[in-house]
């Protein structure tokens, strides 16, 4: 980490602790922003650092939050024996969806395109599949409040919950980049044959990537399914949240590990507060605000947030070294 | 019966998708980017033509003439203001700004005329014809028409035209075109300025077959592209196959599949095409 992404870091726990000051509303929104954020992070291991780019997220958000899902409403089971089973689950279909895109030879956009068709098709089949309530959703019955079943009386709990999601897809983000696993996964990225000349594997790099993002992106979805207590298949297995989580990611800065986070915590609240403020008169004004911030940031500084602080700040050490050299 | 009934039915609406999809293929051969704000382009094209029905009582068949033109003259702004900047960048940058320009369109379509589900009557809407023994609404039986029509003006000119010419030359090597001449930055406009005012046909004349609604761009962008890539995404016949490769399996799928599993059919195909063949699928975008 350099200097900017310990700035960001900062950036990120202020804002996380002022919405307990701030009341009940912002405590919600600071809930979904961390959800995003964490799977904006979980995109970002595949995308940004593999640049394994998936535009079908929505498939492991939606495993994840069917899994624990339709087990708590058939079986009572425990939401984390949910979670954790819609991680391996999610895992399991990320790998399977990578093991295809290595099998034959399908890469870059043409692999972002084949996740959107599977993540569609699963969208469709759910959209029909009775037994997990089809178009109707499923309504999760409400169980005692508390850490063991993730359900919690006041907004506050369910944002530790999902700050800690949060953490956790940070950790893992964090030690990837600085593990020896990250550098093979930008060596890949950066040029996948000459990755393979120097004796690093491709398809261990796409399979591990798609792993890890499927599961973390599961976790996140069985968690705000047991926040929104209702399972249904376009909030869940929609094109929405995996467009929305690529441009939070784009704008923030795609590569970097506090990227994601950034641009998820920037946007995504001054969205709601469109939406909230002037959404009643204005319907639509925050996926304007969305659309055409996106448009202008990719043109005016492609790589991001995080990226263009961290060029600037280079520069700028680069220069006071160079000058101390020449004095 | 049934079964010609959607055969029929399945030919119709593959051939139109064919041509939605025509603008696509168009753009993406050309300049090697995925328009992901096709579908809200040509959403916007039928909200025109709505406008034009309601202050000007104008058939949309007649307003498309207007509509058309106009759409190609946004298709080529867009190209200059927002595509050209970034065509030499990461293919996810083009992709991202089309999707947020998706947006934006779908908020302002929002905005200016609220969520609720329409159509625009044309001079033909409510009556039927009788196609091999199968009754089709002939609105859709025009927009067929006009489809297949669009299709084949677009393939002879790409054909036999010495605008055809260039464009498919920068298709085939953008360094060799320019080698020989031909300014690729215009071409590119061209083929954007063309993709788009398709949609500018296109959108008014669907804009009683189809419902409108401000967020089914994103839907028909993927419809699109479902189309472009079963179809291979390099030649219009092969478009105008996808096309009807989905018509046909989304239409016979609805048909004979209990529920509403039918609408994966289309899916399933792409996932199939991916998987058997993926050559036919977009490899990394020319040329980065």
């Amino acid at each position: 980490m350099n200097r900017v992404e310990y700035a960001a870091a900062a950036v990120v726990v202020v804002g996380a602790a002022l919405p307990f000051w701030l009341g009940r509303y912002w405590v919600d929104v600071a809930f979904l922003a961390a959800i995003y954020a964490g799977i904006a992070s979980a995109w970002n291991v595949a995308g940004g650092f593999s640049g394994t780019s998936s535009f079908g997220h929505g498939l492991f958000f939606g495993i994840g939050a069917y899994t624990s899902g339709a087990l708590f409403y058939y079986f009572k089971t425990s939401p984390w024996l949910g979670l954790a089973g819609g991680a391996v689950l999610a895992a399991l279909v990320g790998v399977a969806i990578g093991w295809c895109g290595v099998r034959y030879r399908i890469r870059g956009l043409s692999f972002a395109v084949l996740t959107l068709a599977f993540a569609e098709i699963a969208w469709l089949f759910v959209s029909t599949f009775d037994p997990l309530g089809a178009s109707r959703g499923i309504s999760l019955p409400p169980a005692p409040p508390g850490l063991a079943s993730l359900q919690f009386r006041s907004g506050e709990g369910f944002l530790l919950v999902g700050l800690a999601f949060l953490a956790l897809c940070q950790a893992v983000a964090w030690a990837l980049h600085a593990a020896p696993l990250g550098f093979r996964y930008r060596a890949v990225r950066e040029n996948e044959t000459a990755a393979q000349a120097m004796g690093i594997d491709p398809v261990f790099v796409r399979l591990s990537a798609m792993a890890l993002t499927g599961a973390l992106t599961a976790v996140g979805g069985s968690i705000y399914a047991q926040y929104l207590l209702f399972l249904d298949p376009r909030t869940f297995f929609g094109p929405d949240v995996t467009i929305k989580v690529i441009l939070f990611t784009l704008v923030g800065g795609m590569g970097s590990v506090w990227g994601p986070v950034v641009g998820t915590a920037l946007l995504y609240p001054a969205g709601e507060y469109l939406r909230a403020a002037l959404g009643g008169q204005v319907p639509g004004l925050d996926i304007l605000f969305y659309g055409s911030l996106v448009v202008v940031c990719c043109l005016t500084f492609p790589s991001g947030i995080v990226g263009s602080l961290a060029r600037l700040v280079g520069r700028r050490e680069t220069a006071r070294a160079s000058g101390a050299q020449s004095a | 019966m049934l079964l010609v009934a959607g055969i029929v039915q399945g030919v119709v609406l593959g051939v139109i998708l064919a041509l939605v999809t025509s603008g696509m293929t168009l753009i993406y051969r050309v300049t090697g980017i995925i328009n992901f704000a096709h579908g809200g382009l040509m959403a916007l094209a039928m909200y025109l033509a709505y406008d034009a029905r309601r202050y000007w009582n104008v058939d949309p068949l007649v307003s498309a003439l207007a509509i058309a033109p106009l759409m190609g003259v946004v298709g080529w702004a867009l190209y200059q203001a927002v595509i050209r900047p970034v065509r030499r960048q990461h293919h996810l940058l083009a992709v991202q700004i089309l999707l947020g320009l998706s947006f934006v369109i779908e908020a302002l379509l929002l905005m200016r005329y609220g969520a609720d589900m329409r159509t625009v009557e044309s001079v033909f809407s409510g009556r039927f014809v009788t196609v091999l023994g199968v009754g089709i609404e002939l609105t859709r039986a025009v927009a067929f028409g006009i489809s297949l029509l669009g299709l084949t003006v677009l393939g002879v000119a790409l054909k036999w035209s010495d605008w055809g010419r260039r464009l498919r030359a920068t298709a085939a090597d953008e360094l060799a075109a320019y080698l020989v001449g031909i300014s690729v930055i215009r071409v590119e406009a061209w083929a954007w300025g063309i993709g788009v005012g398709i949609l500018g046909l296109v959108g008014p004349v669907l804009a009683d077959v189809f419902k409108m609604t401000p967020d089914m761009g994103l839907k028909y962008a993927i419809v699109a592209l479902v189309v472009l890539i079963i179809g291979g995404g390099r030649t219009m016949a092969g478009t105008i196959a996808g096309g009807l490769l989905v018509g046909l399996s989304e239409t016979l799928g609805l048909l004979y599949l209990p529920g509403s599993y039918g609408g994966l059919m289309p899916y399933a195909l792409l996932a199939a095409v991916l998987v058997i063949n993926p050559r036919a699928a977009i490899a990394m975008v020319r040329g980065r």
